[in-house]
């Protein structure tokens, strides 16, 4: 079994995994990635439609054009890179071992990062009754085959939930020459961003239903069916407005959750709403040493805020690995209130004299609402300008820290309408 | 009268605009935050355009490996279909690097299609 040294380890080679590594590496580091796939950029990859890099690169890039401006640096910066390389386990202790085709390989970190992304929720996890005939994929799966495989899922397809991957499969499959029926939503807002229910669904006459949800698959070889209904303000089908659609592809973009088995493993803390790791402001676990960053941590939908939290987090780990990284016994919890669903982080520091960053989503839309946070009964921060929160959104807000100095209570992240 | 939703494409705060359209004229635009959104509001009426993307067929002899494209620029969503078509009809046969052109002017609008990735054979 070979044995490697590295001062920070990256598990995982999407987004997240690239831009902690060019950080980590950018404060001599010695680092290296591990990427299950035989190529790096994560699910950039099969991201083939434009939408990335407005906030990092001011332009408009597509998923594989984002990866390699990335996968570039790592290059020019001599990181090393396994790929075929699949991470089984993480020790407390930062021993981590991967098995790729040469046998096992181990290796000794002195800081690891979680960059391991996340999974789509699947039929099972919604519970769809019906027959299990084939022709039910996740949108992240229809949109491999087509980008990346050239296959073909089936002829007309109708598609459950708006979430973004959703949206961009409703068109590719459109411009692919696949009927899209529509769109059925069972909230009743939209659950993608508003430039691809436009730029997705209203450029090619798409419909989307709100308040609807399919009640049944049918076709016991091959879906030639699905039953859809109307649902009442507790999601619960509304007796005689049930529909059926002919159909032989049913696509799910029902959510994803992150890649948490790792994280298991290694003994590291999950929170129960974001499904991810527990991280103070350092994105450092509870389990000292090891990181995490991206969707691993929490379900991003814009990937250039990936990018920057990675950074942090590849910072951070290469400093720990020195030996370097500042931290006092003073942490505060941050609790989500009303609202509010998560914030990660959920513990800072109010000493160290760093401004924090805290990022949340609301659970339902808010027409006109402004952030609050307060430190037990004080208010330390309240934003300015009244705006429109929605859960598709993830809100960052920058928390000096003059303004929590000395605070011993919790402090709170709330909206008020 | 009608109203149009839009989605501005200026900038990072992409507004949702609502613009109301009277005799072929964009006459009010809402949902804006700068007067970016206006001039997006009327050109969007008058010829929307779109980044096109999609994938090309590169056969290495072995197999056949996706090559993601773009227009390099947006083009009009008029010529959407026969974009596609161009790029269907296109099979590679030889590296590509990110940015390379591989149909000039495609549909003639006056805009290439290039390779969003280096593919190396
Ligand atoms: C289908 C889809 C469409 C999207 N569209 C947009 C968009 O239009 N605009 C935008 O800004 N954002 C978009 N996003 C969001 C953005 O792409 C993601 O937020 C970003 O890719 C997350 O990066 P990541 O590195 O955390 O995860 P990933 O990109 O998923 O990378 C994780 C990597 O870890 C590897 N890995 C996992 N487990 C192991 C293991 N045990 N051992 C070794 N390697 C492992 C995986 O193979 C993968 O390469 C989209 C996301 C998806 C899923």
């Amino acid at each position: 079994m070979k044995t490697y040294k590295y001062d920070v380890v990256i598990v995982g080679g999407g987004p997240a995994g690239l831009a902690a590594a060019v950080s980590a590496k950018k404060q001599q580091a010695k680092v290296a990635i591990l990427e299950r796939n035989g190529e790096l950029g994560g699910i950039l990859e099969q991201c083939i439609h434009a939408g990335f890099g407005l906030h990092v690169f001011k332009e408009e890039l597509t998923g594989p054009e984002y990866a390699e401006r990335f996968i570039d640096q790592v290059e020019d910066l001599d990181i090393d890179v396994f790929l075929n390389t699949m991470v089984l386990d993480i020790t407390k202790d930062r021993h981590v071992s991967a098995i790729c085709g040469e046998g096992v390989l181990h290796f000794e970190a002195g800081a690891v990062v979680l960059a391991m992304g996340c999974r789509e929720r699947t039929r099972g996890a919604i519970r769809i009754p019906g027959d299990r005939g084939a022709g039910v994929f996740t949108a992240g799966i229809a949109q491999r085959y087509i980008n990346l495989e050239n296959m073909k899922p089936g002829t007309k397809a109708v598609i459950l939930g708006s979430g973004d991957i959703g949206l961009i499969m409703a068109r590719r499959l459109t411009l692919e020459g696949i009927e899209v029926e529509g769109v059925y939503e069972i909230m009743p807002y939209p659950n993608g961003l508003y430039r691809n229910i436009i730029n997705c669904l209203d450029d090619f006459g798409i419909p989307l239903h709100l308040s609807t949800t399919i009640t049944r698959i049918n076709g016991k070889d091959r879906v030639h069916s699905v039953e859809v209904a109307k649902v009442d303000e507790h999601r619960q089908p509304i007796p005689g407005t049930e529909r059926e659609i002919a159909c032989d592809t049913v696509l799910l973009s029902v959510g994803l959750i992150p890649e948490n088995e790792l994280s298991r493993k290694a003994g590291v803390a999950l929170d129960p709403v974001t499904k991810g790791p527990v991280v103070d402001e350092n994105l450092e676990t509870e389990v000292p040493g090891i990181f995490a960053c991206g969707n691993v941590l929490h379900v991003h939908d814009v990937v250039d805020y990936v990018t920057t939290e990675a950074e942090e987090a590849g910072e951070k780990a290469a400093l720990y690995a020195k030996n370097a990284l500042k931290k006092s016994d003073a942490s505060v919890a941050v609790h989500a209130e009303g609202p509010v669903r998560y914030t990660v982080p959920e513990f800072v520091d109010p000493e160290d004299g760093a401004d924090k960053k805290i990022k949340f989503r609301v659970g339902a839309p808010i027409e006109k609402g402004v952030t609050v946070i307060k430190a037990g009964e004080k208010e330390v921060y309240r934003e300015k300008k009244a705006h429109r929160f929605l859960p598709s959104n993830m809100e960052i807000h920058t928390l000096k820290c003059s303004a929590i100095a000395g605070v011993r209570g919790d402090l709170t992240v709330s909206v008020e309408e | 009268m009608k109203k149009i939703k839009m989605s501005c494409t200026t900038c990072p705060n992409s507004c949702e605009l609502l613009a109301t359209v009277e005799n072929d004229q964009v006459v009010a635009v809402e949902g804006n935050l700068c007067k970016r959104g206006v001039t997006f509001a009327e050109s969007e009426y008058r010829c929307p355009v779109r980044v096109l993307t999609s994938t090309m067929i590169l056969d290495t002899g072995a197999k056949a490996v996706m090559v993601p494209v773009r227009s390099a620029k947006p083009i009009p969503k008029a010529a959407m279909q026969d974009a596609m078509q161009a790029i269907s009809k296109t099979h590679l046969h030889h590296a590509v690097k990110m940015g390379e052109a591989l149909i000039k002017n495609v549909a003639d609008t006056g805009v290439d299609i290039v390779a969003s990735k280096t593919v190396l054979m």
